[in-house]
């Protein structure tokens, strides 16, 4: 039998569990408008929170919740994005336990898809982007 | 004769951050109260079909001292409050004497405090 967490303490969380990991380079879940003087800052974006769900009249009749959050490495040095996302797998990747700090949740594990590396010429950043999926039992 | 106007000004540190969720704050605190020359205050409006944009300017003289090198060295740290606004510096202009400090200021509406 579960509940469906609010989305809202997911975001509080990953923000605090990111913020936490490359503290103290800025974590923001939309644009960083600073960032000409910020050459270096992490973003998140969240999507797919979804459990599974059974047959049958009980609406808690649910599985394991499996939200993913991307996260976007921006830097303007191509060798401290690819050091952040190494922070980020070496931090995340396998991890177990608690999520987003004393007041997060825990998780069961959270699963690190490294994807790909990329440079905006209109923003003149290196980006390097993640996947992160986490498994909540609820 | 020309006339000259001082009127009160507040100026604010500001301060860029993140809150619990991760959005984008900026946060203004008060530093000090001092007087500036105003000068050609300019309100413009630019309509277009959907969405009306108002971009207001003016010009804000200071006496050249410590705090105003200060806000020259880094403009986007610091904010004017006047006439209950919220003015960002956009140009600055250090008189060659360094007896003053020009800043031109603007504040727009719809509002995206940077």
């Amino acid at each position: 039998m579960t509940t469906q967490n609010n989305p809202y303490d997911y975001a509080e969380a990953i923000q605090y569990q990111l913020a936490d990991i490359v503290t103290p380079v800025p974590v923001y879940s939309n644009f960083n408008r600073n960032y000409a003087k910020q050459p270096k800052f992490l973003t998140w974006q969240l999507r797919n929170i979804h459990q599974d769900v059974y047959t049958g009249g009980i609406q808690s009749n649910k599985g394991i919740d499996t939200p993913i959050f991307q996260i976007s490495i921006f830097a303007q040095n191509k060798a401290d994005a690819f050091n952040l996302s190494n922070d980020i797998l070496q931090s995340l990747h396998g991890y177990s336990g608690q999520f987003g700090g004393p007041g997060g949740f825990f998780i069961a594990k959270a699963d690190v898809h490294w994807l790909y590396n990329s440079y905006d010429n209109e923003l003149g950043l290196n980006q390097i982007f993640l996947d992160c999926m986490i498994y909540v039992p609820a | 004769m020309a006339i000259t106007r001082y009127e009160n000004v507040e100026i604010n540190n500001v301060t860029n951050g993140a809150d619990s969720i991760g959005e984008y704050t900026t946060t203004i605190t008060p530093w000090f109260t001092t007087r500036a020359r105003v000068r050609d205050v300019a309100n413009s409006l630019k309509i277009a079909d959907k969405y009306r944009v108002y971009q207001d300017l003016v010009n804000l003289t200071f006496n050249y001292t410590p705090y105003m090198k200060q806000i020259v060295d880094d403009q986007d740290l610091y904010s004017i409050t006047w006439r209950d606004q919220d003015w960002r510096i956009t140009d600055v202009r250090e008189a060659d004497d360094r007896m003053s400090i020009t800043l031109l200021c603007y504040y727009n509406a719809p509002n995206t405090p940077v």
